[in-house]
């Protein structure tokens, strides 16, 4: 069984449904519906096998829950999202980088019988797909096609060939279609008959100076707004009267005379069209200015007065039509790359790079409601040299603890998919970081890059590091955080300034005690009462160091007696509480060791180093000897709480020149490899390829709070004993989970142990969502379904054959003897039985 | 998902300050009050300071003799008063008389004079000494006898209205140089002379009493407060005598280096105790420059001071608030701490009847009429609704805040508090822009810069910060330094600190490299 879990949720825009309680969130290959009111998940619809590009919300009165969605693996399908039920499957064959159904976008201002019979005949789909022809310009694959979803059939005939568009975007009122490409948007006017050829389709063009990133239409589908990659948001007016109103002549003559009864002076009007660059048919452009770095989203809102824009600077900007004043709704957390709006007019979901898509009230200005995925990792920069933290575990609450953006610790629930809650280590706002050249001065100046936590989970490690500007400042920061209460609440105990580097920082499995391993020697924390007051501080108890190696990786024994430290290709053996060297060991191989680890239940020692000489060495301690080694760049290093396994993270592909190795190499040619092993043999018991999995991790989950409160007086050797035994049966009672992290922040959940790998979808907990006004198809269209009661006699029946007097007073009462005769043996009834109970 | 919090604006701005690592060993009460003394002025006499003694009545004045002159120095602003220059040779011992209108002195020619203060008018001169007079003291029970001693071995009593010697007491083999009257009786008297021995005498009886062999010139005696007990200075040795019991000695103070000049008991006996516990303590001046507090219960060293030359004289006012120490080298340093409050208010209770006092009314004058009784705490059932206090935000922060970094150092600076510079620039650090906060600085704005590096360059907690800005402001400035004759001290200045620093680091790596041996032998053995 694996579960997956922690995809983007703001890869593509989030979508209401037409009611406002639902919001529909492409994630990967999956939709994923959440409660508007709660930013609950629903329930996830499966389906795609490639990562899903657009939804399509049916946009009817009769019909609430039904959405069309385009995937990359080249289909479009029709959802029931309540139930999560496909009713139809298109087959387009290419694949579809974004989709717009111009039909479905309007509530039919008449009758609703006839609109939506009228609409269900000819849905037509403006498909942006990649076309996979070779043809000779190899740099214009992408076409913008019309498909009727009806006959399924694309409509002959290309709307456009692009080199890299944007996405497709559709008028509220669905009669325009436009689409950013490069120095220009295409606006295509939607036919209102059938249609057999897309030529015959009416198109615009709007120039500008600056690469187009966004376009969005206002209701009235007479304004164009464009946003720029500089910045400039730019509103073209009229759009399209001159065009589309002088061919619709030829097309559709009761189109004509709407368009000119409405503008009656556009002839003189677009003699002089301010701002409109050359032929483009507008009225006249009007630009706007305050976002420093590219517009990341516009909408007009739906009485296209205001313009919502937004960016990288992590402010919404509310534009005023009108005057060309705005308000701004600041420090949303991160930089914005979508929006939706509701139909409640005044609610917008936003969706931040953070992973977090956010409720925006715009009439208060306030965040509602948000619903916050797994964070994506922090860019690190390149020139300084780091084992950057990936993830840990927190064991109380056995939470995936997670580095993010803004210097955070994010706690994810990796059982439930859920964001648990966030830590900010130093405190520092978001800064949007301006256009700078020096392209390192955009990162972010202070990164986590360690995290541990004691074994009760009462204290936490962090160490922070600030990159220093020009060899001035910067330097480690050891926190020590406690937590007083249940919950997942931390205040530091002991800030440990001017360190120099930390490579490691590990915590004893058993007692308050942890160890930091910097460039020359180890130092040992423990907390000590101060004189005067009670309050107790982390201090530096003693410093160890072996010959002035680099040490770079530490590691507890499983009952903490033993702490092994990698100095350079070393690893010394120390006694912790006395601080005192035991041994040293030393390998054939040259690099450093950067993974240390005692594998649980056994006498084994897996010491692991990265890079191109990278090395797995398993060293036993009973005799000092390496029990076994191959070569192998490995990137993380998991021990099984409860076997004698570890699992280990490795890239590939190397040259495998152990023997155990050679099948999995012809297996896997992916770049990295996830594999279980046993500390006897060098051929791994288990393995998984994994994709992105090069700056991933793994983790195991550690043994639950009630394993660790058990007295610890069994012996390990005796239980490993009992696992050879029956494997099978003590693979039931002790279920050890595997934790794998890809870099983009995926993971997947699984037991190593586990024969049949089925995936399954997440569970739902929060998945009750108490909004019963939501109705199915069936139910709007046909009214709720009356279920027929069943008659409950066959329970009365039941209910008097136990009765103690038996069938004594069963039948009318005119045929029953007089009261006077039933007395006697009623009481006697009564009487056996509570005798019989006594 | 539970509704969004409202976030702190600038959670990072409240307001800068480096918190550095508390001092492993604090500062002891002794410390701490020795501490509180401020440099007042350090004033430049013409030769060296011989005599420092303080006037028994308020505001405790001081005389400072040096060279042919005794100043008298005001005992609250410490500026000089008087100027008593009636002298044809050296003076010594000038020494106010118990109502400090009248001063005392020897000298060279061995006469005594007597000055009024005011005038400056000689009054009297005893005459009798056939050398040089070094010690001269009025008595502290009335206001007519003066006790001198001098080079030719003898102790004089003399009747200051009539100028005839009382008593001439011979004993001493060789010059007496101090002498120290018993707080318990004024007849008695002990004098220390460079025979090695202090004697003890009665002036009722006109011979010497008691007499203890130092083993060392003497140069100083002090009677303690409880007049049991008589410390002598002599050579590098404090020694401490039982006077009661005999003239035993109880303890030898051995602390010093080099002679000892001068022994001070503070608060003097007469006075209120003006140390937070009531035990006095002595001090000890010494040739070596330093000034050593002693405890008198276990005669421990509590504080030390250091003065740059060789120490002749030292006087502690009786209310314990000014300390001036005269060097060889002619310098007065004078240190004064603040005066504590007057503890008065368990007197006035005792004069009237304690009033009950009425709520005063609230009036616009009044600071708690502005109040409005914002500052009453809530009731235990009350539910405090905690409105988010507003945080005083210094200058530099808001200059932070408003990204102008030069002007936020340029601020924090001026501040001259290592804790919020070293923050600012921390600061800058993180948000790159401490290489621009640094940059394009003149004169003016680089002399506070430099300043605070000279300062702090070689300090162990800002070093690590500072040492790559003292890089970074070198290479920038380095065309400009000598412009500006200010800025090239300041450089001078930074590179010996810096030369020092190095040279102190490497007899200190010596040192390690010969104890290292050492401790591992003594390891393994």
């Amino acid at each position: 069984m694996v579960r997956l879990g922690g995809a983007s949720l703001v890869e593509r825009a989030p979508v209401f449904s037409t009611d406002g309680k639902r919001l529909l969130l492409c994630t990967a290959s999956t939709i994923s519906v959440y409660s508007v009111a709660t930013g609950l998940l629903i329930t996830q619809l499966h389906g795609h096998t490639a990562p899903v590009t657009s939804a399509v919300v049916v946009q009817a009165a009769t019909v609430v829950t039904h959405v069309w969605t385009s995937s990359l693996d080249g289909t479009i399908r029709l959802w029931d999202f309540t139930t999560g039920v496909i009713l139809t499957t298109v087959h387009v064959g290419l694949p579809i980088l974004s989709m717009v159904i111009p039909d479905l976008c309007t509530l039919p201002a008449s009758s609703a019988v006839k609109s939506s019979g009228s609409k269900l005949k000819n849905p037509v789909a403006f498909l942006s797909v990649h076309s996979t022809k070779k043809e000779q310009n190899c740099d214009w694959n992408t076409r913008i096609i019309c498909f009727n979803l009806t006959s399924r059939k694309p409509i002959p005939g290309h709307l456009a060939k692009l080199r890299s568009p944007g996405n497709l975007v559709v008028s509220p009122a669905g009669g325009l279609v436009g689409l950013p490409d490069g120095f220009k948007i295409w606006v295509w006017k939607v036919p209102t008959g059938s249609l057999e050829n897309a030529r015959h389709i009416q198109e615009l063009l709007l120039h500008h100076t600056a690469k187009l990133l966004q376009v969005t239409f206002d209701a009235t589908e007479t304004r164009v707004a464009g946003g720029d990659e500089n910045g400039r948001i730019l509103i073209w007016e009229n759009v399209g009267e001159h065009k589309f109103s002088s061919r619709t002549e030829k097309g559709g003559k009761e189109k004509k005379s709407q368009i000119v009864h409405e503008h009656p002076t556009t002839n003189s009007a677009t003699t002089t069209c301010p701002g409109v660059r050359g032929s483009d048919d507008a009225a006249a452009l009007t630009k706007y200015h305050w976002h420093s770095r590219e517009v990341q989203f516009l909408i007009f809102s739906s009485d296209g007065v205001y313009l919502l824009s937004g960016g990288l600077e992590g402010v919404l900007v509310i534009w005023q039509l009108e005057t060309g004043k705005c308000q701004f709704l600041p420090r949303l957390g991160g930089p914005l790359v979508s929006i939706a709006a509701s139909p409640n007019p005044s609610l917008y979901a936003i969706a931040c790079l953070d992973n977090a898509v956010k409720f925006v009230n715009i009439g208060t200005l306030s965040i509602e409601r948000s619903i916050q995925g797994i964070k994506p990792p922090v860019p690190f920069p390149k020139n300084v040299k780091l084992h950057s933290l990936r993830a840990s575990i927190e064991p109380h609450e056995r939470k995936m603890v997670l580095p993010t953006q803004n210097i955070s610790l994010q706690f994810y629930d990796t059982a439930n998919d859920q964001h648990v809650g966030e830590l900010q280590v130093v405190p520092r706002n978001y800064l949007s970081e301006g256009k700078s050249k020096n392209r390192t001065a955009q990162l972010p100046s202070t990164f986590v890059s360690h995290v541990a936590f004691s074994a009760d989970g009462t204290s936490m490690a962090t160490v922070d590091i600030g990159i220093p500007e020009q060899g001035i400042g910067g330097g480690a920061c050891l926190k020590f955080w406690d937590r007083p209460s249940q919950q997942l609440q931390y205040s530091v105990n002991t800030q440990v300034d001017e360190l120099h580097e930390i490579a490691a920082l590990v915590f004893h499995p058993r007692e308050l005690l942890a160890v930091t391993c910097s460039h020359s020697d180890f130092k040992v924390w423990v907390p000590t009462g101060t004189r005067r007051n009670n309050r107790t501080s982390w201090r530096c108890r003693s410093v160890g160091s072996y010959r002035q190696k680099p040490m770079l990786a530490a590691g507890f024994s499983f009952d903490g007696t033993i702490l092994a430290v990698g100095a350079a290709e070393l690893i010394t053996l120390w006694n912790p509480s006395t601080n005192e060297m035991i041994r040293v060991l030393a390998s054939s191989s040259s690099a450093y060791i950067s993974l240390l680890a005692f594998v649980n239940h056994s006498n084994c020692l897996v010491a692991a180093s990265s890079g191109s000489r990278g090395h797995l060495t398993v060293w036993d301690l009973s005799t000092l000897t390496v029990s076994w080694d191959c070569s192998m760049h490995v990137e993380a290093l998991a021990v099984d709480p409860v076997r004698p396994n570890f699992a280990v993270l490795a890239a590939l592909p190397y040259t495998i020149k152990n023997e155990g190795w050679k099948s999995i190499a012809l297996f896997i040619n992916k770049d990295s490899v996830v594999a279980l092993f046993g500390v006897d043999s060098p051929s791994p018991t288990r393995y998984w390829s994994l994709r992105d999995g090069i700056g991933g991790t793994i983790l195991f989950f550690p043994e639950s709070v009630a394993c660790l409160a058990l007295p610890s007086a069994q012996p390990a050797p005796e239980a490993a004993e009992t696992k050879n035994d029956n494997a099978e049966t003590d693979a039931d009672s002790t279920k050890s989970t595997l934790v794998i992290l890809t870099r983009s922040r995926e993971f997947a959940l699984l037991n190593p142990y586990d024969e049949e790998y089925e995936h399954k979808p997440l569970t739902t907990k929060g998945g009750q969502v108490p909004d019963t006004n939501v109705l199915s198809a069936f139910s709007s269209m046909y009214g709720k379904a009356v279920t027929p009661k069943k008659p409950a006699a066959g329970l009365l029946s039941a209910v008097t054959s136990k009765a103690p007097w038996g069938s004594l007073l069963e039948g009318p009462s005119h045929v029953l003897p007089p009261l006077t005769r039933i007395c006697i043996p009623f009481m006697e009834s009564l009487l056996q039985k509570q005798r019989g109970q006594s | 998902m539970s509704k969004e919090k409202k976030k702190k604006i600038f959670p990072d701005q409240g307001s800068h300050s480096k918190a550095y690592p508390a001092s492993k060993n604090a500062l002891s009460v002794d410390a701490k009050f020795w501490r509180s003394f401020r440099n007042k002025s350090a004033p430049q006499q013409i030769s060296a300071v011989t005599c420092i003694q303080f006037s028994p009545a308020e505001p405790h004045d001081f005389a400072v003799t040096s060279s042919t002159r005794v100043v008298v120095y005001d005992g609250v602003t410490c500026e000089p008063k008087k100027n008593i220059l009636r002298f044809t040779d050296v003076a010594y011992s000038g020494s106010f008389r118990s109502d400090g209108q009248l001063l005392a002195a020897g000298g060279e020619t061995g006469i005594v004079q007597v000055f009024d203060v005011g005038s400056r008018k000689v009054l009297r001169q005893l005459k009798g000494h056939t050398g040089a007079v070094h010690w001269v003291r009025y008595s502290p029970q009335d206001k007519l006898h003066i006790a001198s001693a001098g080079d030719d071995r003898t102790v004089r009593w003399w009747d200051v209205a009539t100028q005839a010697p009382l008593l001439t007491l011979e004993g001493h083999t060789d010059y007496v140089r101090c002498g120290a009257t018993s707080p318990a009786s004024g007849d008695l008297w002990a004098t220390g002379a460079y025979d090695h021995t202090v004697r003890l005498w009665d002036f009722r009886t006109s011979r010497s009493v008691l007499q203890f062999e130092h083993g060392k010139p003497l140069e100083d005696v002090l009677f303690f407060p409880s007049g049991g007990l008589l410390a002598s200075a002599g050579g590098q040795e404090v020694k401490i005598w039982d006077i009661v019991g005999g003239g035993r000695q109880l303890h030898v103070l051995s602390s010093h280096q080099k002679t000892v000049t001068t022994l001070c008991m503070a608060p003097s006996s007469n006075s209120r105790a003006a140390l937070d516990q009531d035990a006095p303590r002595l001090l000890t001046a010494s040739l070596d420059g330093h000034v050593k507090v002693f405890e008198l219960s276990q005669f421990k060293v509590t504080h030390a001071a250091k003065y740059p030359a060789p120490i002749l004289s030292m006087g502690v006012s009786p209310d314990c608030t000014t300390l001036a120490v005269g060097t060889s080298s002619g310098l007065l340093s004078i240190r004064q701490r603040k005066k504590p409050d007057k503890l008065d208010a368990g007197t006035a209770t005792a004069l009237g009847v304690a009033r009950p006092r009425r709520p005063r009314k609230l009036h616009p004058n009044n600071y708690r009429y502005f109040l409005r009784g914002g500052a009453e705490s809530a009731a235990e059932d009350d539910y405090v609704l905690a409105r988010p206090k507003k945080v005083n935000l210094g200058q530099h922060d808001q200059f932070l805040r408003s990204f102008q970094y030069r002007e936020a150092l340029s601020s924090a600076l001026s501040t001259s508090d290592p804790t919020v510079v070293v923050a600012v620039m921390e600061e800058l650090v993180a948000r790159g822009g401490l290489v621009a906060a640094l940059s394009r600085r003149d004169v003016s704005s680089l002399e506070p810069l430099l300043a605070f590096i000279c300062k702090y360059v070689v300090m162990p907690k800002q070093a690590r910060l500072l040492v790559p800005i003292a890089h970074q402001v070198l290479d920038m400035y380095a065309g400009i330094l000598g412009s500006s004759s200010s800025i090239w001290h300041l450089v001078t200045v930074l590179r010996e600190r810096v030369a020092l620093e190095v040279k102190l680091q490497q007899s200190l790596q010596s040192l390690q490299g010969l104890m290292q041996p050492l401790i591992q032998a003594s390891v393994q053995s």
